[in-house]
């Protein structure tokens, strides 16, 4: 066994051994949730009808999930958060939105965020009898299957699925859409469906006028999308990460501008008064701010008033445009959910199989109330 | 257009020019197809060449065998019946029809823009079709595209039909044939699925290795249009070059000629290019008919 | 005219252009490790999952989708770098990526009993301790802390830079060592902080130049789920990881290296 003998907050240490705590403990820690269903499982030895083994579960929600909080515990142990004495929230999504900015805190983020998706996936799942692939090993020939058309499991509310068909047209749309952008991952990934503000999270918090009701996100559209690996689902928390750091970027760099347009109004005062030859100021500028003057003025070369943005500005100004987003369905495709039941070629029969599973009664519970948008209802 | 024969004939040509001394060197092909002979006549067949004549009877023929020229007429020419019939339905070249080549024409114009995707023409066998399953739309040495659709609702059409009848024996119940119509869409509808499933493999691809810090110095689009400029400035010379031929044989042509004969010229380009098809006859004419019963009612 | 040079020439072009599609390439006593695994690191289900079906499952799929086009006859090496820079081939990429990779690193394999005949070359050695990497435990530790701690699918390789100095970087997914644009070293998903911010920039500034990649790849290790789950179940990362170490056939790693 290889020893982890790095000691730094990315490490994870799957056999942790406990470390005693001195006084200083308003210690928090977490533990694996109970799920019922899976609980039933476990404890009649019997499968996950119509979607894994009882193995298969054992793996991924009991090992994983164990594995998973020992590595969040172990992570706020060894990072100084604890003993900083600042309060460490109690549940995962407050855990995720104050660590997610902060890279020094990359472990627990990940941890939370990890355990979070996990939790989500499988609370929406239930046994079901109506699959559509038998929960076997697939062969080659998966690969060339048609395309499945007929499915059973549908949503039953008849808010949510009018409000699925308004946003995505119909139910199969729906289905298609978020088989395949599940299907498309290739590592790591949660496929969601969320529910879409139509305001930005600093909109609704700047909103003062309009008293409370305003200060609420309404909800307006349906939408599917994905996130890998560690990825969060709220576009609020997560969005203009990149933009936030190139705005610090250019505000230095207007900072070190302003500071060299200082010293040239000086530098033009001095020649008036006392006609040094230019040579002589050249010589007094440091090396440290000729580097500063060739950076500015690299800068200003490649600013270019004539060309449009690029492609990435766009996706970063509509992408991620800190709307708030509410998770109301998770599918996780990683390849560990169908490698050990489905096998390599089986990643197309599980997802048909999950669909078949999805509990859309805890789907309905966690829909918010619908918004319908102004501009709809004035052409209705 | 004229049968082409000259094709199978290229030994028997060759070999003549040979021995007349037009061609000086064997050419390298010429034993091989020598020794294996094109055995194919690419030649199209009239139904029938002469109406009256029927086939002889073997048995009459047995007793023609010895002297049977002598005292019988032979017919030489045409006479003015034979001539008439000529040109009938029955003597003409028979038209090759397949259900595949109007299911083609349908599918190719639903969705032209299949038509922007390069195919590839190389075959190793030329038989390699005989080994594809179209129990499923997807082949592994078959890109997906129109052809799929056609072969699909092909085999859909028939093992579907069989499947009914099938169950019809079991259950003497009667249920209706699935359609061409309903072959065909199934097959398309399939068609569809595929295609968004691979639009957003690649997609969700793009978008994953972004995540990961993938970076991309172009976009695709960027990438295309760069390309294609490489070709333009090419064609762009070329057809500055061309388009200075034209001018100056229009010139000349408007000095001697007056300029009729590039007109002529252009209209008969017209003619020639033939545009309609199935689909959109069928069409036209039912948007004829269409338009003709709104008439109908509004009179009433 | 046809000359005997131009049939020649008409032979090697009926050739080239002969159509066919990606199979699975044979490993060294690839029957043997099927029947009875890599002794030490694959049981034999173990070996099949991650070799032969996984392996299948690539190039089929490179099959699928690149049937018909100029990729058809080229190899996955080829065509990873074909696809690297086009945004709309990305899934082709990561087939032709992902089989080339597993290739290299199902070659290092051979059984421990074997394995612990060979030993890392002089030369190997010596670059390594000039990236302070002193001596083998080292270089062992390094790697496989590597390996374990990253979330997610990816691969940690030795590279060798143009430069001939070794260098340890972890690809995340599909990642190439190959371009640098497709490294995917960086991983955006939680909180992105200024070091990766810069060095995102700096790639870009790079492809803006349009810098040439001359690394190339020593020794890789897979962190995929398809190369371990099998046998160590989903928690059984760092057990896959240090049985693998033991199983490496350094005579093949000692061959990549360039030799003066």
């Amino acid at each position: 066994m290889f020893r982890i003998s790095n000691s730094s907050r990315r490490s994870i240490g799957i056999q942790s051994s406990k470390l005693n705590f001195g006084l200083s403990q308003r210690f928090i820690s977490f533990r694996l949730p109970n799920i019922q269903s899976l609980e039933t499982v476990k404890s009649q030895q019997s499968d996950f009808e119509g979607l894994f083994s009882n193995n298969s579960v054992n793996e991924l929600w009991f090992k994983r999930g164990q594995s998973l909080v020992d590595g969040l515990n172990q992570s706020l142990e060894h990072s100084n958060v604890n003993s900083s004495g600042t309060e460490v929230p109690n549940n995962l999504t407050d855990l995720i939105s104050s660590t997610i900015q902060k890279p020094e805190y990359y472990g627990i983020y990940c941890y939370s965020s990890l355990l979070y998706n996990l939790q989500f996936f499988v609370e929406n799942l239930r046994p079901s009898e109506t699959t559509i692939h038998k929960v076997d090993q697939a062969d080659p020939n998966a690969l060339l299957a048609n395309p499945v058309f007929e499915f059973v499991n549908q949503p039953q509310d008849e808010d949510l699925k009018r409000w699925i068909i308004d946003s995505f047209g119909s139910v199969i749309e729906f289905r298609t859409l978020l088989l395949n952008s599940a299907k498309g991952i290739k590592g790591d990934g949660i496929t969601w469906l969320v529910a879409e503000s139509n305001n930005s999270q600093s909109t609704i918090n700047n909103n003062f006028q309009g008293g409370k009701a305003s200060r609420e996100p309404q909800y307006v559209n349906l939408k599917v999308i994905n996130t890998y690996n560690t990825g969060f689902v709220d576009d609020s928390i997560r969005s203009g990460q990149v933009n936030r750091l190139r705005q610090q970027k250019s505000a230095r760099l207007a900072a070190l501008r302003s500071k060299q347009l200082e010293r040239q109004e000086k530098e033009n005062n001095e020649k008036d008064s006392t006609t040094t030859t230019t040579t002589t100021t050249e010589s007094t500028t440091t090396s440290e701010e000729k580097t500063i003057i060739s950076e500015i003025e690299e800068i200003d070369e490649k600013i270019d008033e004539l060309t449009l943005g690029s492609t990435e500005d766009a996706d970063l100004n509509t992408l991620y445009n800190d709307k708030k987003l509410l998770p109301l369905l998770a599918i996780d495709s990683s390849p560990r959910n169908y490698l050990l039941d489905y096998g390599v070629f089986g990643k197309q029969n599980y997802l048909d199989n999950v669909w078949e599973c999805i509990d859309w009664d805890v789907v309905a519970k966690r829909t918010p109330t619908r918004t319908q948008a102004i501009i709809g209802s004035l052409y209705m | 257009m004229k049968p082409q024969v000259r094709a199978s004939t290229v030994l028997e040509r060759t070999s003549h020019y040979l021995k007349v001394g037009v061609l000086k060197e064997k050419p390298a092909w010429f034993d091989v197809v020598g020794a294996h002979p094109p055995i194919l006549d690419l030649s199209k067949k009239p139904k029938k060449i002469d109406l009256k004549q029927t086939d002889i009877d073997p048995s009459l023929k047995l007793d023609n065998d010895k002297g049977s020229v002598e005292g019988k007429f032979f017919k030489t020419r045409m006479n003015s019946t034979d001539r008439k019939q000529q040109h009938n339905a029955i003597s003409r070249i028979p038209k090759l029809q397949f259900l595949e080549d109007e299911l083609r024409d349908v599918f190719y114009h639903q969705h032209p823009w299949e038509f922007s995707r390069p195919k590839n023409l190389i075959e190793n066998q030329g038989d390699e079709y005989k080994n594809l399953d179209w129990s499923h739309m997807l082949q592994f040495t078959k890109p997906l595209d129109g052809e799929s659709v056609v072969q699909r609702t092909l085999w859909i059409l028939t093992n579907q039909n069989n499947e009914i009848n099938i169950n019809n024996n079991n259950n003497n119940n009667e249920s209706p044939k699935i359609t061409l119509f309903e072959a065909y869409d199934k097959a398309r509808f399939e068609f569809y699925r595929l295609r968004m499933e691979e639009e957003m493999n690649s997609a969700v691809s793009r978008e994953e290795s972004t995540m990961y810090g993938a970076i991309y110095p172009s976009t695709n689009l960027e990438w295309g249009v760069k390309n294609e400029q490489e070709y333009i400035d090419l064609w762009a010379k070329i057809a500055e070059e061309k388009t200075r031929v034209l001018e100056a044989s229009r010139e000349r042509n408007n000095s001697t000629a007056s300029g009729k004969s590039t007109k002529g010229g252009e209209t008969g380009l017209e003619d020639l290019i033939d545009s309609s098809s199935i689909w959109e006859q069928n069409f036209s004419s039912d948007i004829a008919g269409a338009k003709a019963k709104s008439k109908l009612n509004d009179s009433k | 005219m046809f000359h005997r040079s131009g049939s020649r020439l008409a032979g090697r072009i009926i050739q080239t252009s002969r159509r066919s599609f990606h199979d699975v390439p044979v490993l060294k006593n690839q029957d043997q490790y099927v029947i009875n695994g890599i002794e030490g690191l694959y049981s034999s289900h173990g070996f099949q999952s991650a070799w032969i079906n996984y392996q299948k499952y690539l190039t089929l799929n490179l099959s699928l989708h690149t049937s018909g086009s100029e990729n058809e006859l080229k190899t996955p090496f080829q065509i990873l770098l074909n696809t690297a820079k086009q945004t709309t081939e990305q899934h082709i990429f990561h087939y032709a990526s992902q089989a080339h990779n597993n290739h290299l690193f199902m070659e290092q394999f051979i059984p421990k009993s074997e394995a612990e005949k060979t030993r890392p070359s002089r030369l190997l050695l010596e670059r390594l301790s000039y990236q302070d990497i002193p001596d083998l435990e080292t270089f062992r530790e390094r790697m496989l802390l590597l390996a374990d701690s990253s979330f997610g699918q990816g691969w940690v390789f030795l590279v060798e830079l143009p430069n001939k100095s070794l260098k340890i970087i972890r690809c995340n997914n599909d990642g190439t060592p190959y371009y640098y644009g497709k490294n995917q070293s960086l991983d955006l998903n939680g909180g992105v902080d200024e070091g990766s911010f810069e060095y995102l920039n700096g790639l870009k500034e790079r492809a803006k130049n349009d810098e040439r990649d001359y690394t190339l790849p020593i020794l890789a290790i897979n962190c995929w789920d398809q190369a371990y789950l099998n046998d160590y179940g989903v928690t059984g990362k760092a057990d896959y990881l240090s049985n693998l170490w033991d199983c490496i056939n350094w005579d093949v790693i000692n061959k990549r290296l360039f030799q003066v």
